[in-house]
């Protein structure tokens, strides 16, 4: 991945970072030379986004369709009240860029859908999945393995999580895991905004160690947590051989 | 034997647990406790579990301790394993 040199004001930001073990300027330089695509930026990816920002990353590719609503407000952090019925995609870059002025935002109003996957992966070096739809994840594993890009698939259900990074050819993908959707999804479902917080922060940190190059990745591991009563647990996942999407990378 | 069970997300609220002690004789394997969760919890986690054909459903990922296990493991379960049973979640 692409490195792109500090400036001074840059590396008076990152003072607090840089001499983390392993990551030093280097690691720096590679945050601000990538490009992360986050898919839907409410109350999961809003808080993937907010910490990559503020971690120095060069660019984001943000996908999000629709308006501000009431009922975004528990989680959406990077919306505002008095922003309610404008586009949840202009609070997120106005909210960003007040953050870090020197990120590119490709700010898109639209939502992953099988007409802009594959030019909204094509952008990205690392894909983080925080979507609400089935249909909108299953897309973006597709592309993300086509394309040989990283995917960080974070998730959440009323007071649990999930999360795994996907390294296409090396680490099961979605599919291997869940072949399909559940058959009785619902759209909406309960959840608190300190539950989509501990994920997003979980995916900013998969995505910053993948990027930067250091510590362990949660390849070919997966984490579930439910905060109602504090219980983690680390499970080891296997890539399915007849994969209907990543199955011929191993043949 | 004894089997511990975990259920999480939309598995858990079918269930009405967080988890429970399932009862099992010995050399029963992973369908076998599978079968019998959804014997002891009626339709409501039957549906989430299995398809009309008695496949487990592709949305269902299974755990044994902490390693992904097939429901078509051949090898009997041991007195005091734990299975989880995760649901494919999303974000939002
Ligand atoms: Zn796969």
């Amino acid at each position: 991945m692409p490195q792109a040199p500090l400036n001074n004001e840059e590396k008076e930001t990152y003072a607090w970072q840089i001499p983390v073990r392993d990551f030093g300027e280097e690691g720096q330089e590679r945050l601000k030379g990538a490009s992360v695509l986050i898919s839907r930026i409410g109350g999961l990816g809003g808080v993937v986004a907010y910490e990559l920002a503020a971690a120095g990353i060069g660019r984001l590719i943000l996908a999000h369709a629709g308006d501000i609503k009431p009922g975004d407000l528990n989680r959406q952090l990077l919306m505002t009240h008095d922003a309610l019925g404008t586009p949840r995609i202009e609070s997120a870059k106005k909210r960003l860029l007040e953050l870090n002025p020197r990120l590119q935002i490709d700010a898109v109003a639209q939502n992953v859908a099988e007409e802009n996957a594959a030019d909204l992966v094509s952008r990205a070096d690392v894909v983080v999945d925080c979507a609400p739809l089935f249909a909108e994840r299953y897309l973006l594993n597709r592309q993300a393995v086509a394309q040989g890009k990283h995917l960080i698939e974070c998730s959440m259900y009323e007071m649990e999580f999930n999360i795994t990074s996907i390294e296409p050819g090396t680490t099961p993908c979605l599919r291997c895991l869940f072949p399909d959707a559940p058959p009785t999804w619902k759209r909406e479902f309960p959840v608190f905004g300190a539950v989509s917080g501990v994920v997003g922060c979980l995916g900013a940190s998969e995505a910053i160690k993948i990027l930067g190059g250091f510590g362990n990745p949660l390849y070919g591991q997966l984490i579930r947590g439910d905060l109602r009563n504090m219980q983690f647990q680390k499970m080891t996942i296997h890539r399915d051989p007849s994969c209907r999407e990543c199955g011929h990378l191993f043949q | 034997m004894q089997i511990h069970v975990l259920y999480t997300a939309q598995l858990k609220n079918a269930a009405g647990v967080p988890g429970q002690i399932i009862d099992l004789p010995d050399q029963s394997t992973v369908r076998h406790l599978l079968e019998k969760i959804a014997e002891v919890h009626g339709e409501a986690l039957r549906t989430m579990l299995f398809d009309s054909g008695g496949d487990l459903l592709p949305s269902v990922l299974l755990c044994l301790g902490d390693e992904q296990i097939s429901i078509d493991h051949a090898s009997p379960l041991s007195d005091g394993a734990e299975l989880t049973l995760l649901s494919a979640i999303s974000g939002g």
